[in-house]
C-alpha cells in the first residue's frame, strides 16, 4: 500500500499543487489578504449560527472537490499517466484507502479551513454544525476517492465529453483565438467557472453598492482592478498552454502586432461574462462611456499580466510580490483620480513592449 | 544556407548543445545522435521555438532581425509532436497554412498524400502517437519554406506513410529548391534519397563527419 500510496502522491498530488500554486496563491490573497483572523473568526461563527451560509460554504467547498476530481480524471486520462492503472492490480480495500488519503491530500485547502471552523464550532458549543463540517468532509473526500476508481475500471476518455458537444464542435472550424477559450471549457471548467463567477460577483457588487452612498467613478475603477487582478490564474494557465501544447506557434511567421491582438481577442471573449454584466447592472448615474473605459483597464491589466510571464528568471513568489505592489499603486493612482484611459494606455504599452522584448526569448520551466 | 556562429543552449545552466562556428549547405544533410544527445533542442532552436545564444542566419535573413521573414523560412515537424487533444487537426493545420501563407490546394495535396484527411476532422485526443506524427509532417511542408526540419520522420509511422514522406522530401527538394535537415539515431535509407553531409551531435556538440 505504501508504494501505491507513494506513487499516487508524487504523480497526482504533486502535479496538482505545482498547477495550481498561482490558483491556490491568488487565492490566499483574496481570502487572507483583506480579511484579518478576527474576521474570518467572525465570518465563522456566522456561518455556524446561519443555515443558508452553512450551505452556501458546502457548495464552495463541492466546487472545489470537483475541480480536483476533473484534475484527477484529467490526469488518469492522459498517455503519461497510463502506468497508473496498474491500481487495478491491488486489493479494493488498498486501493479505496490509497485514493481516499489521496482526495484528503488534495483537499488540504478546504480542509484546514474546516478544522478552524470545527474547533470554533466545539468552543461556541455547536456540536451539530461541528459534526455536519466532519461529514461533508467525509463525503467529499469518499465521493472524490470513488470517481478515481471509477476512472480506474473504466478507463474510457473519448466518452469523457458528450457525443452532441463533439459533434457540434465538429462542425464548426476553432479559430486561433478560441484555442485558448476551449482549453479552458475543456481541462480547466472549474477554473474557468469561478474566476468568472468571482469577476462577475465582484462587479455586480460594487454596482449594487454604489448609489447607496457618496461614491464616485473611482469605486468602479477599484472593481475593475480587483477585476483584472483575478485573471492571473488564466494568465498563467495561457502561458502553460502555450509552451506545452502550441510550441509550433513561435515557429509562424505572424509579426507582434497580429500575436499581440490575438491575445486581445481571446481575452475579449473571455470578458463577454463582465461586459454583459456591466451592461445590465450599470448604475443610473454612470455612462456608458466610463463603462467602456473600465472594460478597457481591466483589459489592460489582464494584457499586461499576460506578457509579465514572458520574463523569464522570476520565480513565482517575486512574481506575485510585483504584481500584489502594481496593484497597489494602481489603487493609489485610482484614488488620486488619474483617469482611467491614461492609466489603461500606460498599462497596453507598457504590456506591448515588455512583449516584444521577451517574447521570443522566454521559456517555460516547470517548477 | 544556414549559418550559425556562437551557437549555445542551455537549460537551468546545464549546456546542452554549443557550435562556435557551422555552415550547413543547400541539400539533404542528416543529423545524427544518440537518445538526448541534444538534436530535437538544437532543431527547436533553428525553428525560433525555443532561445538560444548566439547567430543564426537562414539564406541571409537573421532569426533575430527579422524574425517574420525567417519564421516563412523555416518548417518544423518535432519528433514527439504534443497538441490539445480537444481540438481537431483541421483547426490547427488550417491556421499554420494561413499563417505560412500556403497557396490554395497544397493543403489538402498534403493531407490527401498522407492520408491525414481521413481523420483531421475528428478531436486529436483519438489519434494514436502515428497519426499525430503524420499531422506534424504535414504542418512542416505548408507554405515555402527554404528549410524544413524533421526531426526523428521516420517514428511509429507505417512503412506507406514512410515511402510517402520520402517521396516529399524528394519531390520537395529536386522540384522546390527546398532543403532539408533529418535528424535521427537509425540510419536513413540511402538508396532512397541522395544525402549531402551527415552532422553528428556528440560531447554537445555538432560536427560533420
Amino acid at each position: 500500500m505504501k508504494s501505491l500510496l507513494n506513487i499516487f502522491n508524487k504523480s497526482i498530488v504533486a502535479e496538482y499543487y505545482r498547477q495550481n500554486m498561482v490558483f491556490i496563491f491568488v487565492l490566499m490573497l483574496f481570502c487572507f489578504g483583506f480579511l484579518r483572523a478576527i474576521e474570518h473568526i467572525t465570518i465563522i461563527k456566522l456561518i455556524l449560527r446561519l443555515p443558508a451560509l452553512m450551505l452556501l460554504t458546502f457548495i464552495v467547498w463541492a466546487v472545489y472537490a470537483l475541480k480536483v476530481s476533473l484534475f484527477n480524471l484529467r490526469l488518469l486520462e492522459s498517455r503519461q499517466y497510463e502506468f497508473l492503472y496498474q491500481a487495478r492490480l491491488f486489493p479494493l480495500a488498498k486501493r479505496l484507502a490509497v485514493f481516499c488519503l489521496v482526495m484528503f491530500n488534495l483537499l488540504q485547502l478546504t480542509f484546514l479551513y474546516s478544522l478552524a471552523m470545527i474547533k470554533i464550532g466545539i468552543d461556541e458549543k455547536r456540536y451539530g454544525p461541528a459534526g455536519l463540517i466532519v461529514l461533508i468532509n467525509l463525503v467529499l473526500i469518499i465521493s472524490g476517492a470513488l470517481v478515481m476508481e471509477y476512472r480506474i475500471r473504466m478507463p474510457n476518455p473519448e466518452k469523457l465529453l458528450p457525443r452532441t458537444f463533439q459533434s457540434v464542435f465538429s462542425k464548426f472550424r476553432t479559430p486561433s483565438y478560441l484555442f485558448f477559450v476551449r482549453y479552458l471549457s475543456a481541462r480547466q471548467p472549474v477554473l474557468l467557472l469561478i474566476t468568472k463567477l468571482f469577476s462577475m460577483a465582484v462587479l455586480l457588487g460594487f454596482c449594487y453598492l454604489y448609489p447607496t452612498d457618496d461614491y464616485d467613478e473611482r469605486f468602479l475603477a477599484i472593481a475593475g482592478l480587483l477585476v483584472g487582478a483575478s485573471h492571473i490564474v488564466f494568465n498563467q494557465k495561457y502561458f502553460q498552454f502555450e509552451h506545452l501544447h502550441l510550441g509550433l506557434l513561435r515557429n509562424l511567421p505572424l509579426g507582434f502586432g497580429k500575436r499581440y491582438s490575438g491575445y486581445l481577442i481571446t481575452y475579449a471573449v473571455l470578458l463577454i461574462p463582465e461586459l454583459l454584466v456591466l451592461i445590465k447592472n450599470l448604475p443610473g448615474e454612470v455612462s456608458y462611456v466610463f463603462m467602456i473605459q473600465l472594460l478597457i483597464f481591466i483589459m489592460s491589466i489582464i494584457l499586461l499580466m499576460h506578457h509579465l510571464h514572458y520574463v523569464n528568471g522570476i520565480s513565482k513568489d517575486a512574481f506575485m510580490q510585483r504584481l500584489f505592489f502594481g496593484g497597489i499603486g494602481l489603487f493609489l493612482l485610482i484614488m488620486f483620480k488619474i483617469p482611467l484611459l491614461v492609466l489603461s494606455g500606460v498599462l497596453l504599452l507598457a504590456g506591448g513592449m515588455v512583449f516584444r522584448k521577451h517574447f521570443y526569448l522566454s521559456e517555460y520551466h516547470e517548477e | 544556407m544556414l549559418k550559425i556562429r556562437n551557437f549555445s543552449k542551455s537549460f537551468n545552466n546545464h549546456k546542452i548543445i554549443g557550435v562556435e562556428k557551422l555552415d550547413i549547405p543547400e541539400g539533404i544533410h542528416w543529423i545524427k545522435g544518440v537518445n538526448s544527445s541534444g538534436k530535437s533542442t538544437f532543431f527547436r532552436s533553428l525553428a525560433g521555438i525555443i532561445p538560444f545564444d548566439g547567430e543564426v542566419e537562414l539564406a541571409g535573413t537573421d532569426i533575430r532581425k527579422d524574425p517574420v521573414a525567417y519564421r516563412f523560412l523555416i518548417n518544423m515537424s518535432e519528433a514527439e509532436p504534443l497538441y490539445p487533444d480537444y481540438l481537431k487537426a483541421f483547426d490547427l493545420i488550417t491556421f499554420i497554412a494561413e499563417a505560412k501563407k500556403a497557396e490554395a490546394g497544397q493543403l489538402d495535396q498534403l493531407a490527401e498524400a498522407l492520408g491525414v484527411s481521413l481523420y483531421w476532422k475528428k478531436p486529436m485526443g483519438t489519434y494514436s502517437s502515428g497519426m499525430l506524427k503524420k499531422v506534424s509532417l504535414l504542418t512542416a511542408f505548408l507554405g515555402k519554406p527554404h528549410l524544413i526540419l524533421l526531426d526523428e520522420p521516420l517514428i511509429t509511422i507505417d512503412e506507406q506513410s514512410a515511402g510517402v514522406v520520402y517521396e516529399l522530401i524528394k519531390d520537395y527538394h529536386e522540384n522546390k529548391a527546398v532543403n532539408f535537415l533529418l535528424s535521427s539515431h537509425q540510419d536513413f535509407r540511402l538508396e532512397r534519397l541522395s544525402l549531402g553531409h551527415t552532422y553528428l551531435v556528440q560531447n554537445q556538440t555538432i560536427a560533420v563527419i
